[in-house]
């Protein structure tokens, strides 16, 4: 069944329909909310968030614009609230300075290369350290349109779309973001 | 950025430079930069720095555990069933609480069967069914003793299947590529017509849905279920159409997309490109008129 089918089967409460649909595009989401939150619990909770609106709402959806932008859409107003909800807290998500030095709360989250080389695993460590320090500094906008658009491929056009804004706006949010990027992670950039 | 000269200051190179990796340059600023970083030593490492942080970032991708995703998956099937299950309406819920365990379900079942059988043996005939209220009457006639006849419409569902070069089944999608109501169902038939573009008929319906249908969803299918035909005239002509006369900038952009890269195109576009670098908002879509204006060899205005 192809997508235009599923999203009407499961407008007619179909939840077999439904949960084809989830499957569809579930990992993407998690994948977003996972690089954008560094935390698995946010990521979590934005899947949970995110799937549920779709649920309640897609009786609402009218084909107007592709499904994926539509979803993406409540994804990524999920996360600009979480993000946003972090800089009036302050949060520092990903680091968390303890009595051996920072620890990287992601080095409990499955990697993806696993690496045996204790030196070159102690240098991946303070770099990721590195990393999600400079997201942190990033505003939530300029670091959810990077972090699409880098760790998601998604084009700016669509980012755009998602995002409610132009091309040329989202364009300039990421130039503003590796910008930020660049000048944050400093001697770790070679020229 | 809009406005591209071949020869480019180091700025306006830099802030090309941090796009060049998302492959969001068009060809002629890619060019540019290209050529610029050749001759200037401080762009190059600029270059040179931006690759290597993004090599950098490239290997921080996080990558959800499956472990993590099926966990998501588990929740969210609980909590859509609590959902489904509070929406559901008193007498359902009434109704589904009376749950058999899947043992019992054959026997209640043959039991239904069998008052089913019995009880037809003993009840009078059934009075034909009732007429739905929400038919349309067209008149009505008073009878004697209190008869009365009626005239009505009557709309029933039927489906039907066969394959797509069926004439019925053509006509079937031809009419419900022009629902008005539903525009689902008009990109749901644009789907399934698009395998047959070369009839006549199908590229009528899918240029119609292109020029005249209000939904932006069904546009692009048909956008899309046309590019294979740019060697037609009229689909050209309704390309051209649709650049100059669509409020979507995006069926505006993969319109003039289209177009510049079909050379009998080209041929027919330049007063069209003329009047886009005048009028058009979208900047892409000028740079596009540009760059095929100056490709043509042809005045960037008209005069």
């Amino acid at each position: 069944m192809d997508e235009a089918s599923l999203i009407r089967a499961a407008q007619r409460g179909d939840q077999d329909a439904f949960a084809a649909l989830v499957q569809t595009h579930d990992q993407a989401v998690l994948r977003i909310a996972m690089n954008l939150l560094r935390s698995p619990e946010d990521a979590r909770d934005v899947y949970q968030d995110a799937f549920l609106r779709v649920f309640r709402n897609l009786h609402t959806f009218r084909f107007d614009c592709s499904f994926t932008t539509w979803l993406y859409r409540i994804v990524t107003n999920i996360c600009l609230d979480k993000l946003r909800k972090r800089k009036v807290r302050r949060e520092e998500p990903p680091v968390v300075a303890t009595a051996e030095g920072d620890f990287d709360a992601l080095e409990a989250v499955e990697e993806v290369r696993a690496d045996n080389n204790p030196q070159r695993k102690l240098l991946t460590g303070e770099l990721r350290t590195r990393i999600g320090r400079a997201l942190s500094e990033l505003t939530p906008r300029e670091r959810l349109v990077f972090e699409m658009r880098h760790y998601q491929g998604l084009r700016l056009r669509a980012i755009g779309e998602s995002l409610g804004t132009t091309e040329e706006a989202t364009k300039n949010c990421l130039f503003r973001a590796t910008q930020k990027m660049r000048s944050a992670l400093g001697d770790y950039v070679q020229g | 950025m809009n406005d591209m000269a071949m020869k480019l200051n180091c700025e306006t190179a830099r802030e090309l430079l941090e796009l060049q990796p998302y492959g969001e340059l068009t060809f002629d600023q890619e060019e540019a930069v290209d050529q610029h970083v050749e001759t200037c030593a401080a762009c190059a490492a600029e270059k040179r720095q931006i690759e290597s942080m993004h090599a950098m970032l490239d290997r921080q991708s996080i990558e959800p555990s499956y472990e993590l995703l099926a966990q998501c998956r588990q929740n969210l099937r609980r909590s859509v069933a609590v959902i489904a299950g509070d929406d559901r309406p008193a007498w359902r819920r009434w109704i589904d609480s009376f749950t058999l365990s899947n043992f019992a379900k054959p026997a209640f079942a043959m039991g239904l069967l069998a008052a089913g059988f019995f009880g037809a043996r003993l009840m009078p005939p059934a009075e034909p069914a009732a007429v739905p209220v929400a038919r349309n009457v067209r008149f009505i006639e008073p009878g004697t003793n209190g008869a009365v006849r009626i005239g009505y419409d009557e709309v029933r569902q039927r489906s039907t299947e066969g394959r797509i070069d069926d004439r019925g089944i053509q006509d079937l999608l031809l009419a419900a590529a022009a629902n008005p109501d539903d525009p689902g169902l008009r990109v749901d038939s644009v789907e399934v017509l698009k395998s047959r573009v070369e009839l006549e008929d199908v590229r009528g319906a899918l240029i119609r849905a292109l020029e005249a249908d209000t939904n932006e969803g069904v546009r692009l299918k048909a956008l899309e279920a046309l590019k294979p035909y740019l060697g037609e005239r009229d689909v050209r002509a309704a390309l051209t159409r649709s650049l100059v006369a669509d409020q979507s900038p995006v069926i505006r952009t993969q319109a003039i997309d289209l177009l510049v890269s079909s050379r009998p195109a080209q041929q027919e576009l330049t007063g069209v490109l003329q009047d886009l670098m005048r009028r058009e908002q979208n900047a892409y879509i000028r740079q596009k008129s540009q760059t095929a204006l100056r490709a043509m060899k042809a005045s960037l205005e008209t005069f």
